[in-house]
Order: structure tokens, then C-alpha cells, then sequence
């Protein structure tokens, strides 16, 4: 339940077995690669390997790799080949690649597959290409079927040069408009993809202009007319349709054969593809591994907790040295961050990394973030039935994939403890009995209940606060800032300042609530300075204190005075929309009674109450999340981390 | 009345984000200052472009990536008006947005043709996020058929595959001309649907400077091209405010350079040809944009509470970053800001 606790992991190793170690890695699914030459640059490296008397740092390009044998242009064009014919059945798995795997049996059986079944298919290929082909010269001598002579005298003229294609209307207009320059012959002979076919018929001196003229035009050659077909185009036309029909059925003959071998091979061929697969992800790993002449540097982040187990996978190997550095002192480096929540709170880290992810020094928010949205929307929305439908739903979402659908059903759980506290069934108030109140009965106490609970959850939201800044090392600002302990202190006088005028109730005088007050209002006023003395770090950017600052310093702090009052009224809308909801059923509750009939009556019952839990629901649901993000998170959230992304296949 | 309301919003919103607008005396400390390094950290300490520039600070300042974060900026304020507005409106800012598309369309054919070659293509890209095409994919591939391939269902997939067919060294000039007219073809097409006759009104701005485009064009065509006037007259934009096809084709037919000097002497136009001929060449892209500039600037200023103000908004968003841009580049030349207001869209008088 926090931001989990992560490790420098440096390896030094054999170059021979670097690529089991990356595949043990992979399959590991737990370590988040880093660069290493980086790391060894910058003298993070946790043995110094410079002194180790271990060989100079090489290029990965220097290093011999297994990879090499698969990554000859010949191969790759084979394996795309088999990928192309066997594509949709692959699947990655990790479960195949587990056990010791053999490249050159993989590369072996790729070839053997690929000779199997290469020919075909590219026998395949070509038909298919010349019933392509075919069909386009069916069209073009479509449109010309309405000259009734034979292609090869129109082909052979002496003088003038012909092409056939289509232009769109709005350059036929063009056209249109200057027919008097245009140096060819220009006949429509049809329409075609909302474009308008034409022949167009030339000079051979004029040939180049004209193709020009055209260009211009954006006109598009139609392709398929050959010089070897000359008869008449109806003929020709008789002709490609048989010579199609053919092609067709020797294609359907091919693809029956090809679909035999590939159910062979399927299992076989899939094995390879993960095989290959896992040696690409391997080479991209290795990208960030140092190599010297007999020894690799690898370095990743894992959890701590996952010490032992990496260990236990990885001894097998000789002569290597594992170090874990889990000293993160220097700040260039940032640690990724990897939150670590029970299945209570894990859907809700979709919220927070909505917002942003936390830094790896921060309190991990979620656990917070989830209690206190499950409160406030049970609160709001209390309902025992409509409660179970949005668990019902939730899960039924999370069945079919849909992230938010875990969070909904937890929803809808709180809501129904809260609907058993309100004694609200689908709206109902009377069928089940109540075990705190009901909202509409006791509107103040709902209302006082809100505020309350608006204030406990900012003065966690404060304490959260100041414990991040201080973790991030930010110690004057944990005390003198407006999140930090100055900021709790006149939060909580002001609020028992307020308690004793409502109710005189005084815990404490008010004179001396309102020095502490006062002083607080003075350290915010003045924390510019103060931090500035105090750390003594920059002497140069002395702040001056001018008017601008006092201007400015003003307004800040009125602007904080400020938050505090509106942020702690903004939570009445937890009571207001408790409120609400009931209403919002007496009003269905109405409109069935004037329907007054059995069926309208329960057909507006329902209406109401999908109405209610789809509209209101979605409404409470972005209300409370608005208090997180904004009353709340405001206070001790700054996000800005990374996340942590192990490699995986 | 109703009409208004619409743009009640939308204007607020571009009034505040108008108010982000660099003044006058910014430019003027831009133009006074010695490098791109105290460019770049003048912009980012006291403009707004500090959304775009903030991720650069603390790293060497190279031109280009300010350049481009620039152009970036345009983008983002664009699309963030588009948030205020619906139906043919939106629509009319989806079309204004293809210039974007469109420049990265070419320079993905470029790439693809392996004429040009920048480190990290991605980082050229300014498309919209509104954009369908998928950029990246498109780099991947290798040749000119197979960018087609994946354009297929676009408008640009039957645009371009007339020309795929011979890749010669004139392949991109027809590119580059068939897209561009494309663009403003789509771009006038959805002003003049909009609903109002104001709306429509407000769209002059547009159709003048296709005016402006369409006798640059000829101008230059004639004087400097190997093309025949059936060529020249083929590639004029469409939706002129002026000059409409036809008057163009007489331009092209029946006036040589002189006669058409003298004849657009007498117009609004004016502005592009009573110079002498060298000064003409030289400046008319930027008279252009100047005489687009002010027009937008007047557009702004009298529009209230209507589309207008987006139309002129956006224009001047464009010419403000023209601009810094030519500062930044007048910096590698060490000019002085006397100099510098020469090659600015806007007129500014600098006292050294």
C-alpha cells in the first residue's frame, strides 16, 4: 500500500550467456531497464568499472550477437514471408518459450516451413496480381466498347497518340472552360468513383504538352490498356472474362493446398515466431547493456522485495557479480515509480495516474483516494438497491474489459451500506429499516455532517501534505508553507474560531487563537524572506522588499484565506447531492402517483430510477472526483514521477 | 441575437487568449536583443509561449527546436478554439487545420522519396491531433505507392495517385501545387456554408488573399516558369473575391507582364505592383502577408460577438509567429533591429 521501495540492479556478466540472461530478465517481467553506459558514465555503476581491470567499454556493434544468424536480409524476408501467410494465428506466450531454447533449430525450421510452402504462394501471388490486372483492362475496354473497331487500328495510328482516364468535375469544368487551348481531342466516354472517363486523343507533336495540360488537370491514367490485345473491346472484354474465371479457380485450388501445410505447421511455426520475437525484444534490451570484450554491464530497477528471487533465478549463471545499489542519493537520477496497492484500492490508480504519477519519494495517494471517494460517493449516493445494480453493472464492465468497472462495483457496495444506514431501497424509504436517518428528514444534520467531513478530509489532506515535503527534503516549506504545518495551524485555528462563534464552544480562548492566527498570516506574508536567510544558499537572488512584493505577498495570502473558506464549503455539495438524490425520486415519486395507474405507475418507477443511476450516479461520481483533484490533491500531490515499466515480450 | 450568443464564448475565450498576444514593445525588445539563447528565454519568462517552450529550458538552445516549438504553439491555440464552437463552424476550423496536415503530408513524401532527411521526422510533424492519418506509420514505409496504400479512403489518396505513376524531379512541385489548391479549395468551400450571411461576410479576408496568391502566381509563372498559360491557368486557386476563373484566364491570355502591371495598378491590389520590378519580386510574399495582416487586425477589431473574430484571431496568430521567426533568423545574421522590421509582417519604427 505505497509507492513501492525500488533497487539499482547492476550485473556484470560473461558477453557468452548475455542473451539468457536477458531472456530470464524478460520473462521476469519485473525490472525496468536502464541505460547502463549511462549508469557507468556517470560513475553510478555500482562497481567501478574502470578499476575492475576489466576491458575497455566496446560498441554494440562490436559485439558478437546470436541474433546476427537471424538478422541477414535473407532470413527477415523469410520470417516476414511466413508472417504474411500465418499472421493471425500467432500469439505471444510465455509459457512456450519457458525451457531452453535453440535458435538454430528455430532458424532451421523457419527455412524448412518457408521452402514448403514459398512456391505456392507466390504462384498464388501472381495470379491473384493478374486477376488484378485483368480486371483493370475489363474496365478500360468497357468504356471503350462503344467504338466499334479494332484496337490495334487505333493502337497503330500514324499521327495522333491516345490515353484514356478520369478527371474529377471540378476539372472537368476547367476544362470545359478552355476547350479552345487544349491542343488534343477530348472524348467522354463515361463515368466511373463519381469521376468522369475520357479519352483523350493527340498530336504526337503536341504529345508532351498535352500530357502536361493533363497533369495540371490532376488527370488519373487509367492502367490496363495493352498493345497486345487488338481485337474489337467487346471481344477483348469476352476474352479477360474467361481468361479471369480461370485464374479464379486455380487460386481457390492454391489456397486449399497452402491452408493443408499451414495446418501442419501451425504449432511449429507459431513456437518460432515467439522464438523470434524473444530475440527481437532481447536485441532492443540490448541496446542499453554495456558490452566490453568478454563482459556485459546491465542495469535495471526492480523492487526491493523481489531481491531473492532475481538472485535465485539468475546464480545459475558463473562469474557473474549481482550488486544492488540502493543508494539514490544523487539527484539527476529519477526512480520510476511502481505503486503497490491491495484489490481493494488497485482500480483507483487509474484516478491518480489520470492526474499524474506520484514521485518515487511521495506518500503513495491512493489508499486515501480510494477510502475517502468511496465515502464521499456513498454518502451522496446511498441507495441498498441502486447500489447493487451499479455493483452488478461494474462487474459485468470489468467482464467485458472495461477498466472503470472494477471501481464502479466498489461503488456500488459503499452506496449500499449507505443506502442501509439511510433505509433507502430503489428510493423507497419505507421497505427496509433505517439505521442512522433519513437525509430529507434531517436536512441540517446532513448538511453539518458534510462540512465535518469536509474538514477531516482536508486536514488529513494537510498532514499528507507536509509529510511529502518533508520526505521530498523541502523542510522549510513542510513548515512555513501554505500546505505545510503553517497552513494546518491556521486552518485549524480559524476552524475552531469558527466553532466557538456557531456554537461557544471555546476549547481555547479567542484571543489567543487569534495571535496564533495573526502569526501564522505574518509567516506566509514573509516566507519568501525567511526561506532565503534560513538557507542561505543563493545570496544573489536576494528578494527585495519592495512594494511589488508586498503587493504581491498581499494578494497571495488573501488568496489562501480565501481557499481555506471555499475549499471547506465546497464539500456541502456531499450533503446537497444526498439530498438531491432523494429528491430527485420524491419528483419520479410524484409523476408516478399522477399517472395512477399499476402499470404507468412501476414503468415510471423503473424509468426513475435508471434515470437516477445513470445520470445522478454519473454526476456524483465526477463530483467527488473533482473534491480529490481539486480540494485534496492541491494540498499534497505534485505527481511529475515516471512510471515503472519492466520489460516484458 | 441568437446568432450572437453563440459566439459569446468562444469571442471571451479569444479575447483573453488575444491579451496573451505579444505587444509592440515586446517585439521591440525581441529585435533588441543579441542572440536566439535570450530570445528563447525572453519568450519563455514573459509570454505565453512559455506552454511550448518551458520543456527546452536548461538544455542547449538550438534554433530550430525553438522554431518548431513555435509552429506547435499555433496548433495548440487552435485547436483549443475549436473547443467553442460546433456544426460548420467547427468544421470550418477542421478544414483551416488541413494546412497543417498538409505540410507534413509533403514532408513525409519527401522523406519517403529520400530527399530530405531530419533526425527525428516525428518532431516536424505539426498536425492536429484531430488529424486521421497516421504519421508515423506513413514514415515507415519506403515508397511512394505504399504511402499511397495507406492513404487509400483520403482525398489525398486520389490526388496524388495520378502523379505516383512517374516520380520525376517535377513530382513534387505537382504535389505541392495540387495540395496546396486542394486545401484552399476545402478551406473557402466550408467558410461559405456557414449559416449566416455576416459568417460569409467575414470570410472576404480568406478569398482576398487567394487573390493575392492566384496574381502572385501568374506573375511569377510567366515571368519565371517554362509553362503554357493553359498549365499557368490550371493551377489558380478556386474562390477568388475579385477575380474569379474567368478574369484570371484573361490575365493569363490577353495581358503580358507590363499590361497586367498597369491594369492591377489601378485596383485594391495596387500594393503589389507599383514598385519597380526588382522590388516587386523581392517583397511581394511579404506584401502579401502584410496587407492580410492589417486586414485581419481591422477584421478584430470591428467584429463583435461574431465568427469573424475567430477567422481574424487565428490569422494573427499565424503572422505573430512569422515573425519571431524572422526575428530568430535575423539573429543569425547579427542584425540590428532597424534592419530587422524590414522583413517583419508588421510595422514597427525602432529608435536606435
Amino acid at each position: 500500500m505505497a509507492v513501492e521501495k525500488l533497487i539499482m540492479m547492476n550485473i556484470v556478466g560473461k558477453n557468452h550467456y548475455v542473451e539468457k540472461v536477458i531472456k530470464d530478465i524478460l520473462l521476469f517481467e519485473n525490472v525496468q531497464i536502464a541505460d547502463a553506459y549511462n549508469e557507468i558514465e556517470n560513475f553510478r555503476f555500482s562497481m567501478d568499472v574502470t578499476d575492475n581491470n576489466l576491458d575497455e567499454i566496446l560498441g554494440f556493434a562490436e559485439v558478437q550477437s546470436g541474433l546476427k544468424n537471424a538478422s541477414n536480409e535473407d532470413f527477415v524476408s523469410k520470417s516476414n514471408l511466413l508472417q504474411e501467410v500465418f499472421g493471425d494465428h500467432y500469439t505471444v506466450d510465455k509459457k512456450i518459450l519457458e525451457g531452453e531454447i535453440d535458435l538454430k533449430s528455430t532458424i532451421r525450421s523457419v527455412n524448412k516451413i518457408y521452402d514448403e510452402i514459398h512456391t505456392k504462394y507466390k504462384i498464388l501471388k501472381m495470379f491473384n496480381d493478374d486477376i488484378n490486372q485483368i480486371q483493370k483492362s475489363i474496365k478500360v475496354y468497357n468504356f471503350l466498347s462503344s467504338a466499334n473497331i479494332e484496337m490495334d487500328k487505333i493502337n497503330n495510328m500514324e499521327n495522333f497518340h491516345y490515353t484514356i482516364g478520369t478527371l474529377s468535375k471540378e476539372n472537368v469544368e476547367r476544362l470545359k472552360n478552355n476547350y479552345s487551348n487544349i491542343t488534343a481531342i477530348v472524348v467522354h466516354v463515361g463515368a466511373y468513383d463519381e469521376n468522369e472517363v475520357y479519352v483523350v486523343i493527340s498530336p504526337y507533336d503536341l504529345e508532351t504538352e498535352t500530357n502536361r495540360i493533363l497533369k495540371s488537370l490532376n488527370f488519373n491514367k487509367l492502367e490496363g490498356v495493352k498493345s497486345e490485345y487488338t481485337k474489337k473491346p467487346s471481344q477483348i472484354v469476352t476474352w479477360l472474362q474467361k481468361k479471369k474465371n480461370h485464374f479464379q479457380e486455380k487460386v481457390e485450388l492454391l489456397e486449399k493446398e497452402i491452408d493443408i501445410i499451414k495446418e501442419r505447421y501451425k504449432e511449429e511455426s507459431n513456437y518460432d515466431y515467439n522464438v523470434l520475437h524473444l530475440y527481437e525484444k532481447i536485441h532492443e534490451v540490448m541496446k542499453d547493456i554495456a558490452f566490453s570484450k568478454e563482459h556485459f554491464y546491465f542495469s535495471g530497477w526492480i523492487p526491493v522485495r523481489l531481491k531473492k528471487e532475481i538472485l535465485a533465478i539468475l546464480s545459475k549463471y558463473e562469474d557473474m557479480i549481482i550488486m544492488f545499489n540502493d543508494n539514490h542519493q544523487n539527484p539527476n537520477v529519477r526512480i520510476p515509480t511502481k505503486l503497490k496497492n491491495n484489490w481493494l484500492f488497485k482500480p483507483f490508480e487509474t484516478f491518480i495516474k489520470m492526474y499524474g504519477v506520484p514521485l518515487y519519494e511521495e506518500v503513495d495517494p491512493t489508499p486515501f483516494l480510494s477510502i475517502s471517494y468511496l465515502f464521499l460517493f456513498g454518502f451522496m449516493f446511498g441507495d441498498l438497491g441502486q447500489g447493487f445494480v451499479l455493483f452488478l453493472l461494474g462487474n459485468l464492465a470489468r467482464f467485458k474489459g472495461f477498466q472503470l468497472g472494477s471501481i464502479i462495483s466498489r461503488l456500488g457496495i459503499s452506496s449500499m451500506f449507505f443506502g442501509l444506514l439511510y433505509g433507502s431501497f430503489f428510493g423507497f424509504e419505507t421497505i427496509i429499516k433505517t439505521w442512522w436517518l433519513k437525509p430529507f428528514s434531517n436536512v441540517n444534520t446532513i448538511l453539518i455532517a458534510a462540512i465535518v467531513i469536509g474538514v477531516t478530509l482536508i486536514l488529513i489532506g494537510y498532514i499528507y501534505g507536509i509529510v511529502n515535503q518533508y520526505k521530498s527534503k523541502d523542510y522549510y516549506n513542510s513548515v512555513l508553507s501554505r500546505n505545510g504545518v503553517t497552513g494546518l495551524v491556521l486552518y485549524f485555528c480559524i476552524i475552531l474560531v469558527v466553532l466557538a462563534l456557531f456554537t461557544g464552544n471555546r476549547l481555547i480562548s479567542i484571543p489567543i487563537l487569534s495571535s496564533i492566527i495573526l502569526a501564522a498570516i505574518v509567516i506566509l506574508l514573509f516566507k519568501e524572506p525567511i526561506i532565503a536567510k534560513l538557507s542561505k544558499a543563493n545570496h544573489n537572488s536576494s528578494h527585495k522588499l519592495d512594494s511589488s512584493f508586498f503587493v504581491e505577498s498581499f494578494f497571495e495570502v488573501f488568496e489562501i484565506l480565501m481557499s481555506i473558506v471555499s475549499n471547506t464549503l465546497s464539500f456541502i455539495r456531499i450533503g446537497a447531492f444526498a439530498l438531491n438524490h432523494v429528491g430527485l425520486f420524491i419528483a419520479f415519486e410524484s409523476l408516478a402517483h399522477m399517472v395512477n395507474s399499476g402499470i404507468g405507475s412501476t414503468i415510471v418507477y423503473i424509468l426513475g430510477n435508471i434515470f437516477i443511476i445513470g445520470l445522478e450516479g454519473l454526476i456524483v461520481g465526477i463530483q467527488v472526483l473533482r473534491l480529490e483533484y481539486y480540494e485534496l490533491f492541491s494540498k499534497y500531490f505534485q505527481g511529475g514521477g515516471i512510471e515503472f515499466k519492466p520489460a516484458k515480450l | 441575437m441568437i446568432n450572437n450568443m453563440k459566439f459569446s464564448t468562444v469571442n471571451t475565450k479569444i479575447s483573453a487568449m488575444k491579451s496573451n498576444m505579444l505587444s509592440e514593445k515586446d517585439f521591440i525588445t525581441l529585435m533588441k536583443l543579441e542572440n536566439v539563447k535570450e530570445v528563447f528565454n525572453y519568450l519563455n519568462d514573459n509570454t505565453a509561449f512559455n506552454k511550448v517552450l518551458w520543456n527546452l529550458k536548461g538544455r542547449k538552445i538550438h534554433r530550430n527546436e525553438v522554431e518548431r516549438a513555435l509552429y506547435k504553439y499555433r496548433v495548440i491555440v487552435i485547436e483549443k478554439i475549436m473547443f467553442y464552437l460546433r456544426d460548420e463552424y467547427k468544421n470550418f476550423i477542421k478544414s483551416y487545420m488541413l494546412r497543417y496536415e498538409i505540410e507534413d503530408l509533403k514532408l513525409v513524401l519527401e522523406v519517403v522519396l529520400g530527399r530530405t532527411k531530419p533526425d527525428n521526422f516525428q518532431d516536424y510533424l505539426f498536425s492536429s491531433k484531430y488529424s486521421k492519418i497516421n504519421f508515423t506509420e506513413l514514415l515507415e514505409q519506403d515508397s511512394i505507392n505504399k504511402v499511397l496504400e495507406k492513404l487509400k479512403g483520403t482525398d489525398y489518396y486520389r490526388l496524388i495517385l495520378p502523379y505516383s505513376k512517374q516520380i520525376d524531379d517535377k513530382f513534387s512541385f505537382y504535389i505541392e501545387m495540387i495540395l496546396d489548391k486542394y486545401y484552399y479549395h476545402q478551406l473557402v468551400a466550408t467558410a461559405l456554408k456557414l449559416p449566416y450571411q455576416e459568417d460569409k461576410e467575414s470570410t472576404e479576408i480568406l478569398r482576398k488573399n487567394i487573390d493575392l496568391l492566384n496574381l502572385e502566381w501568374i506573375y511569377r509563372a510567366t515571368k519565371y516558369y517554362d509553362m503554357s498559360k493553359e498549365e499557368i491557368l490550371n493551377f489558380v486557386l478556386d474562390y477568388g473575391y475579385k477575380y474569379d476563373y474567368h478574369k484570371l484566364k484573361d490575365f493569363i491570355y490577353a495581358f503580358d507582364l507590363k499590361k497586367l502591371k498597369s491594369y492591377l495598378e489601378q485596383t485594391e491590389y495596387a500594393f503589389l505592383f507599383n514598385h519597380n520590378y526588382d522590388d516587386i519580386d523581392m517583397y511581394m510574399e511579404r506584401r502579401i502577408d502584410r496587407y492580410t495582416f492589417y486586414k485581419a487586425l481591422h477584421l478584430y477589431r470591428f467584429s463583435t460577438l461574431s465568427f469573424g473574430k475567430v477567422i481574424a484571431y487565428i490569422q494573427l496568430i499565424e503572422f505573430e509567429v512569422k515573425d519571431i521567426i524572422s526575428i530568430i533568423e535575423s539573429k543569425r545574421y547579427q542584425m540590428s533591429a532597424g534592419e530587422i522590421t524590414k522583413y517583419l509582417i508588421r510595422t514597427i519604427e525602432v529608435v536606435e
